[in-house]
């Protein structure tokens, strides 16, 4: 996964003094939540159902490779085709290929992490092959060159007016800041796409091994008809985003849109199962690609429960760090606390090990996901793993070290207090200090710091017991 | 690609070496059903909820007034319809035609008929009309199934789409539905889970309808007898009762 | 009114200790007060979260295993008047070192006997009204780990309502995070000062002329925003507020 050219910091920087970028987080994140709390509440048992939704998930990932090869044994049956990619570049050799070898001009896409995941759109593009993003916002943010800041509302960003401009300046149409009129164009620009692409492309929420199903769930529509109007229809999934049965399809359903928009269902859930059979429309080819691309590597291991997420933005909405910064800022396709532990995991070598330490570990991603997973658990392990193999900043190991010798030789823990005090002493402002040196100098860029204390406690003990000598 | 078919799943094997298997969750003890009237009821303040139409009616000829009266409110004058065998009531297409509408789309016999790729005729339409093979009440959706004379273009293209549904085939939730129509799924290549018009708040949160799919979702509920739906009569058989248990499956989830 | 002897030992943690030893003596003085014998072991120093936190896992280790075995000079429970360490030595220490055999099972057993002080008030000590007298108007901030880690919801709440002439209002956003997180305040203080914000500006405006936090995280981070700001909004530690009478 490609990094922006900027750093973590600077993106965050960046993204901190975007006024308008915090105005729309502010609105999005608070209406998601508070609809995602509304929308479980009308579930009569919402923690039982969030239970079993985790208890199917970790048993799919404990037999996985069993699942897999049921539903592609069960996708194959039913006139599908699977195909298996190892990491990105795979992947994006199997959709060009067929595109090329079914001469395909145009792809017409709905939502797919995946294909971002693996900028499949670049790799079409460079061979040749037109794509066009169906997804409202996806279809705004590909006009403008941009990648989404969210799992769900991917041109949150973006106010109405730079939106109606966009689609005056690429589209030629009357500039206009109406939601509605804005649709209305989409609308009529992309039905001739989907009616004359001769591929769709379309990512899957869950894929049912016991029949080789395609679960896809929109709002719009617009996965619909790019399963259906293209004459070939390619679905890129991951390979944890399998269910054992159409049951346990059920449950996932009940919980996913429920936490991701608050909706009891998305408008439209489309279940395929392999190309047309005498239907007058509908494709007539049916491939899926599986991508592993770090996945597999990941099950069995610490971090192995994140391939549990359903992709439902919930931990996005709820999280006070992707509330202040967006999602551009984490520099990658999955932003928010499951970007932060999902990016370093698939991506080892990438420039990813600062991402979990954007979080203050207040758990309220645990808290909202749907199947429970233990993200800050995660974020942990992410942690020690880069101390683990030295990637971490050496001050801040030798720094801990050396608190850690001072921590188990109580002597010594009171010397340091007591020098640090006695240093800290001409710096003190009414009992504040009100600059720090490098590198702690952060926190009084917008905090005073408090003075160690003339007595500490312990200091305090000390002289009771003296005094009393009853203690 | 086979080499990395055996990879992946190498590699998915090994990490699971050790680790232990995580049981499934026991299936979960069902809600026994709510009497017909208040299933239906609630069919239809969900279906409301989300901004489809609902509709009811008794008799046969009422229905297909209905079906008109929506179609000419709505100024439609190219129908893209389900073939007559596929839709529940009789003579629904047949009395559009009747009333100046023109059909476009494939053409009426049951058999199937491939358009080739062009759907431009079917992109010219103001309405489509389709049957449904279930309902969800406690989200107001309802089911539809593509197949030979049921073109899923229907139900796509047209801005306007008009559902005729048995209320004999609502079911109380989308697992009660998985738990009896299963297999349903498994032998379709598109089934489509409806809940109200298509919609977006991808600009600025505000919500807008149409975007891709239909803009006004009408639902047509109906209490009279139909048409037996083909390679479905064991869902037909099925009637809502007052029995508790009665439509739920072993396999159904507390709701 | 049963004969139980309630007895303690006090863990004072590193921040009380040196930031904010005010907080200490007061849980010191209110358990006193309350009936309760209290151990303070000598030697304390720091539960190891921190390091823990960084990823510095043998460090965070070696300062468990030492207050592990301060701890278990006595067989009396455990009350921290810290959310974040108190969720550190209930939920951390028993996986820290679960594969240790010499202290996996004194990890269990420190565990089993640790509280934060509003939980002890309130599960052990089944207490609510203190005896506590002032006059505030209190915005209560529970800590991430207090709330979310250890599940203590209402306890300090409960507490808080029960201070005679004291008035507790309610603001946006109480359960968001601060912002502190331990070093997160310094690593991404950017952040965290946007999030300390958020923080501030909705408890000025509730109007509350004192904040109360179980942790002395939060609360150093909060005052030390309060102060930059030039606000008169009062800091306190739950226990600093529960041993006033007027």
């Amino acid at each position: 996964m490609n990094s922006t050219p900027m750093s973590f910091h600077q993106r965050v920087s960046h993204a901190l003094a975007d006024g308008q970028l915090r105005v729309a987080l502010d609105r999005t994140t608070e209406r998601f939540t508070l609809n995602r709390v509304a929308g479980l509440a009308s579930l009569p048992d919402a923690d039982a159902v969030r239970d079993r939704a985790r208890s199917i998930r970790l048993h799919t990932l404990s037999r996985l490779d069993e699942y897999l090869e049921q539903f592609e044994a069960n996708v194959t049956s039913v006139g599908g085709q699977v195909h298996w990619a190892s990491d990105a570049q795979e992947a994006n050799e199997i959709v060009l290929d067929l595109a090329r070898s079914r001469s395909v001009k145009r792809v017409v896409k709905s939502k797919s992490m995946v294909s971002e995941e693996i900028e499949l759109n670049q790799a079409l593009i460079s061979g040749g092959v037109d794509v066009v993003e169906s997804d409202l916002g996806e279809y705004i943010i590909q006009l403008a060159g941009e990648t989404p800041s969210h799992i769900i509302a991917p041109a949150v960003h973006k106010t109405r007016e730079q939106i109606g401009q966009l689609l005056a300046d690429k589209l030629g149409v009357p500039m206009t800041d109406d939601p509605v009129e804005m649709t209305a164009t989409a609308r009529s620009a992309l039905r001739e796409v989907f009616l004359q692409s001769e591929m769709g492309l379309s990512g899957v929420n869950f894929g049912v091994a016991s029949t080789g199903s395609l679960a896809i769930v929109t709002n719009e529509g617009n996965a619909s008809l790019t399963v259906t109007a293209p004459r070939i229809h390619v679905a890129m999934m991951g390979i944890e985003r399998v269910v054992p049965t159409l049951d346990d399809l059920a449950v996932m359903l009940l919980v996913l849109a429920r936490s991701a928009t608050g909706q009891k269902l998305t408008v439209y859930t489309d279940l395929l199962t392999g190309p047309r059979r005498g239907d007058p429309d509908g494709p007539e080819e049916l491939h899926v690609v599986l991508l592993d691309n770090g996945r597999s590597r990941l099950v069995g291991t610490e971090v192995g429960e994140i391939l549990a997420c359903i992709r439902c933005g919930a931990c996005l909405n709820a999280c006070p760090v992707y509330q202040q910064i967006g999602g551009h800022a984490y520099g990658s396709v999955y932003s928010g606390p499951i970007g932060a532990v999902l990016t370093p995991s698939l991506d080892r070598e990438g420039p990813w090990h600062v991402l979990p330490e954007a979080s203050s570990l207040c758990g309220a991603c645990r808290e909202v996901c749907p199947v429970r997973i233990d993200i800050p658990r995660m974020l942990l392990a992410l942690r020690a793993e880069t101390v683990r193999s030295g990637k971490a900043n050496q001050w801040v190991r030798i720094g801990f070290w050396l608190y850690r010798i001072a921590a188990t030789k109580p002597w010594l823990f009171r010397c340091g207090v007591s020098m640090v005090r006695q240093l800290t002493k001409m710096f003190f402002v009414n009992g504040w200090l009100l600059r720090l040196p490098s590198p702690l100098s952060s926190w009084t860029q917008s905090r005073e710091f408090p003075v160690i204390a003339s007595r500490t406690f312990s200091e305090e003990m000390r002289d009771r017991e003296e005094g009393s000598g009853d203690e | 690609m086979n080499e990395s078919r055996g990879a992946i799943l190498e590699r998915v094997r090994s990490g699971r070496v050790g680790a232990p298997v995580e049981s499934r969750p026991a299936p979960p003890t069902p809600i026994p059903t709510k009497d017909s009237s208040s299933l239906l009821d609630r069919f239809v303040q969900e279906a409301e909820a989300v901004g489809a139409i609902v509709h009811r009616s008794d008799r046969r000829e009422l229905t297909v007034e209905i079906v008109l009266r929506i179609l000419r409110d709505a100024g439609v004058n190219r129908l893209i319809s389900w073939a007559p065998n596929d839709l529940p009531i009789s003579g629904l297409m047949e009395a559009a035609v009747d009333n100046g509408i023109q059909l476009v789309g494939p053409p009426t016999p049951a058999k199937a008929e491939t358009l080739g790729r062009d759907w431009a005729a079917m992109a010219t339409a103001d309405a489509g009309l389709t049957g449904a093979v279930g309902g969800l009440a406690d989200t107001g959706t309802i089911v539809l199934r593509s197949g030979p004379g049921r073109p899923r273009l229907t139900w796509l293209l047209p801005p306007l789409h008009v559902a005729v549904l048995p209320s004999s085939l609502v079911h109380p939730t989308l697992s009660a539905f998985m738990g009896e129509c299963g297999e349903l799924v498994g032998c379709s290549s598109h089934v489509a889970f409806v809940t109200g018009p298509s919609r977006t708040a991808d600009i600025e949160q505000t919500l807008t309808t149409g975007v891709h799919g239909p803009k006004e979702v009408h639902i047509l509920l109906v209490d009279h007898d139909c048409n037996p739906i083909k390679e479905f009569e064991a869902a037909q058989a099925t009637t809502v009762s007052g029995e508790t248990g009665d439509r739920m499956s072993k396999n159904d989830l507390v709701q | 009114m049963p004969e139980t002897i309630f007895s303690v030992q006090l863990f004072a943690t590193c921040l009380v200790d040196a930031i904010r030893p005010a907080a200490g003596l007061a849980t010191l003085r209110l358990l006193e007060r309350l009936g309760v014998k209290v151990i303070v072991p000598s030697g304390q120093t720091c539960c190891g979260q921190p390091a823990f936190n960084s990823g510095c896992l043998a460090d965070a280790r070696a300062m468990a295993r030492y207050t592990i075995d301060l701890l278990e000079k006595s067989s009396a429970p455990i009350v921290v008047p810290s959310g974040s360490c108190g969720d550190m030595i209930v939920h951390r220490y028993r996986e820290l070192l679960a594969d240790d055999p010499a202290y996996a099972s004194k990890a269990e057993r420190v565990a089993a006997r640790t509280y934060e002080l509003s939980q002890y008030l309130s599960d052990v000590l089944k207490v609510q009204d203190v005896g506590a007298r002032c006059r505030r108007t209190i915005a209560y901030h529970p800590s991430c780990h207090l709330l979310r880690g250890l599940g203590v919801r209402s306890a300090p709440s409960q507490l808080l309502d029960s201070i005679a002439d004291a008035r507790c209002v309610s603001f946006p956003g109480a359960e968001d995070c601060c912002g502190f997180g331990g070093t997160f305040a310094v690593k991404m203080g950017e952040i965290s000062s946007a999030m300390l914000d958020r923080k501030l500006d909705a408890i000025v405006e509730s109007g509350a002329d004192t904040v109360v936090a179980c942790d002395a995280g939060c609360l150093m981070h909060i005052e030390g925003g309060l102060k930059r700001r030039g606000s008169n909004v009062a800091v306190r530690h739950l226990a600093e507020v529960l041993v006033e009478s007027e």
